[in-house]
């Protein structure tokens, strides 16, 4: 059933940017007749049951020309996760795209289009994708071309009103994954929008986009670091999206005060699409059309969705989000089976603890997500009790040199996201008076010893200025003095001679210290300013905590060997 | 000279990344940053990215290839950093 096209609006204006140019329609029509004949002449091979072709190609606008002419012949487009030789060799079908040179079928010459689009069948399987799989079992996703046309309809029906006409779309995320494609590429294509070809990798590429309206496609490992992104651009913002893992709420509020311009978080997942959006940390609110209940007593979410296919429609989608639902909305609790979302991929704590527990060292293994300080990344951290041999190596070496090794022995069998960052050995899991391990014992085990650190640049001389930010749940501030925690006295000194060693190479410990003067305290919270300055030609380090020009404490190492002097 | 900077880079990294119990010397210069060795992904190839252009005035192009080949050791990252820091 060929009967419409599925650009629909003549706005009359370009399609896309690329390097600042813009790419008129005629054109895109031009490219579009060139893939056409290319891929009318492919070969589409024996070993796949339907025609269709992999498609690789990084540049945004030549992939929406490559997708539009493949559905236009009926052709279903395979969206490869990525284009490494192991899964060039598992998906057998042709490849088309830059992604080498020997496909490149075409030259984009920018020759004669017709005069219309191509007509599309849209309810042929257009898009074939996979699951992120990093669970171990990725599943595949088919989408017609209606459904993602209903996706970019609702979102322009959802956001439209945000956006001027001529607001350019441009992404953070790739386009070829199940977010981007509906968000960044056929959303804008749907709308009559044009889109930007070059994505954003750092905040600094904020800078180089010519003066004009944007809307950002993005996800929170960017969006974290935007508040860097330099201030000269003549990018006006009209609003940003966030999808793929959790966006922490001091994240977007930052974001959204940098871009000036609201930051929506989207839920949703491959397989039903964008469920429901919010702002900060409000309830979220479902999507236009988009029905949610809950599943009793499981309280898992059954997501009823116009985006789905005609067979689920009926019973709706169960999600693996537990939920609560109420008049504000929704609110999410977490996964059903335990998944974790690191940068933008389910990662099974289970999983892990399974490919842990293979290796002869590991007796057994809990895993569990920690959640960085002030929005920063999640990472893994294992809980290990070590069988006797594992206890024998981690006596004969350095804690994190084992660690690696075992680390080492994951890798091809895990994804690099889901390696455990942080490792506490220990001869048994902490129990309460049930004998149950909770999480927040475990998690208690990971309670940092160090503060984040920055280096202040400028620091004159051969000293060293750093900025300490001090989480609250740093190990120090338990116990001792449980209203009124402080630094104390003893960790200071300490950090002062490791950093000192980090930093200027400075050999001293705590036993080292002389002229020691503590005069205000530091607390949970604070970020002292901690200067090292070698004195006596490098013979001794002076140290000095501040908290705002506040003197805090000071005083000075003597060097283990005192620099010889004639 | 260059051999301070990869001292210096490798400080950035264990601050940059928050790695517990690494030091320095843990790091090779010529250990590969990704995969085996140092075990980073590509959440932190973006944390370091712009951590390095703030520090040094550096451009990291968005083109993937690039990147691999100047996140490949501390020895390339050292040199690539010499080559092109504008502070």
């Amino acid at each position: 059933m060929a009967e419409s096209r599925w650009v629909l609006p003549e706005t009359g204006g370009p399609v896309a940017y690329r390097a600042g140019q813009a790419i008129s329609r005629t054109a895109f029509r031009g490219d579009l007749a060139a893939a056409r004949r290319a891929l009318a002449g492919l070969d589409p091979g024996q070993a796949t049951h339907r025609p269709c072709f992999a498609l690789s190609e990084p540049d945004a606008c030549r992939f929406a020309v490559w997708l539009l002419a493949g559905w236009s012949l009926g052709l279903t487009v395979v969206l490869p996760g990525d284009d490494l030789p192991v899964t060039r060799e598992a998906l057998p079908m042709p490849w088309v795209g830059a992604g080498d040179a020997e496909n490149a079928l075409v030259s984009w010459a920018g020759g004669e289009g017709e005069k219309e689009d191509p007509g599309i069948d849209h309810d042929h399987p257009g898009v074939m994708s996979y699951t992120s799989g990093s669970t171990g079992k990725p599943s595949l996703i088919e989408k017609s071309p209606s459904q993602l046309r209903a996706e970019a309809e609702m979102l322009e029906r959802s956001f439209g009103g945000e956006l001027t006409p001529d607001t350019r779309f441009v992404a953070s995320v790739p386009h070829q994954h199940m977010y981007g494609l509906p968000f960044f590429l056929l959303w804008p294509l749907a709308a009559g929008r044009p889109f930007v070809v070059e994505k954003l990798r750092y905040p600094e590429d904020v800078g180089r986009l010519p003066p004009a309206d944007y809307v950002l496609i993005s996800a929170p490992t960017f969006l974290r670091h935007l508040p860097d992104a330099p201030r000269s651009s003549g990018a006006r913002w009209r609003m940003a999206t966030s999808a793929g893992s959790p966006l922490a709420p001091e994240v977007a509020c930052a974001a959204g005060a940098r871009l000036r311009a609201p930051v929506f978080e989207i839920y949703g997942s491959t397989e039903t699409g964008a469920v429901a959006r919010r702002r900060a940390d409000a309830p979220w609110q479902p999507m236009p059309g988009v029905r949610l209940a809950l599943e009793e007593p499981s309280s898992r979410l059954r997501i009823h969705s116009p985006l789905l296919t005609e067979s689920e429609r009926t019973s709706g989608f169960l999600s693996g989000d537990l939920a609560r639902l109420d008049e504000h909305g929704l609110e999410l609790l977490g996964r059903a089976d335990r998944l974790v979302k690191i940068g933008e991929k389910r990662i099974s704590p289970e999983q892990v603890e399974r490919e842990l527990t293979r290796l002869p060292e590991v007796a057994e293994a809990r895993v569990l997500p920690l959640p960085g300080a002030q929005g920063e990344r999640i990472a893994l951290g294992a809980v290990v009790i070590l069988r006797p041999e594992g206890r024998q190596k981690l006596a004969a070496e350095k804690k994190n040199r084992f660690s690696a090794r075992l680390r080492a022995c994951l890798v091809g069998r895990l994804d690099p996201l889901a390696m455990p960052r942080r490792w506490r050995y220990v001869e048994a899991f902490p129990a309460n008076e049930l004998g149950k391990t909770t999480r927040g014992d475990l998690e208690r085990l990971f309670a940092p010893e160090f503060p984040r650190v920055e280096e202040v640049p400028g620091t004159s001389g051969d000293g060293v200025t750093l900025l300490l930010k001090l989480p609250a749940d740093l190990v120090w501030f338990a116990g001792h003095f449980p209203d009124l925690p402080v630094l104390p006295g003893v960790v200071q000194i300490d950090w002062a001679a490791h950093y000192g060693k980090l930093y200027l190479g400075f050999d001293a410990t705590a036993s080292d210290v002389s002229r020691l003067k503590f005069q205000n305290l530091i607390r949970p919270g604070d970020s002292p300013r901690l200067e090292l300055l070698p004195r006596r030609g490098g013979s001794e380090l002076e140290f000095r905590y501040t908290l705002e020009d506040k003197p805090c404490s000071h005083g000075t190492f003597v060097a283990k060997k005192p620099a010889t002097t004639p | 000279m260059q051999e301070d900077l990869r001292h210096e880079i490798k400080v950035f990294i264990i601050e940059a990344l928050n790695m517990e119990d690494v030091t320095p010397e843990d790091i090779g210069d010529d250990e590969p940053l990704f995969g085996e060795g140092l075990g980073l992904d590509s959440i932190d190839s973006l944390e370091l990215g712009v951590g390095l252009q703030k520090r040094y005035g550096l451009r990291i192009s968005a083109e993937n290839e690039e990147t691999r080949r100047i996140f490949a050791s501390v020895r390339a990252l050292a040199d690539y950093v010499t080559a092109n820091r504008t502070r």
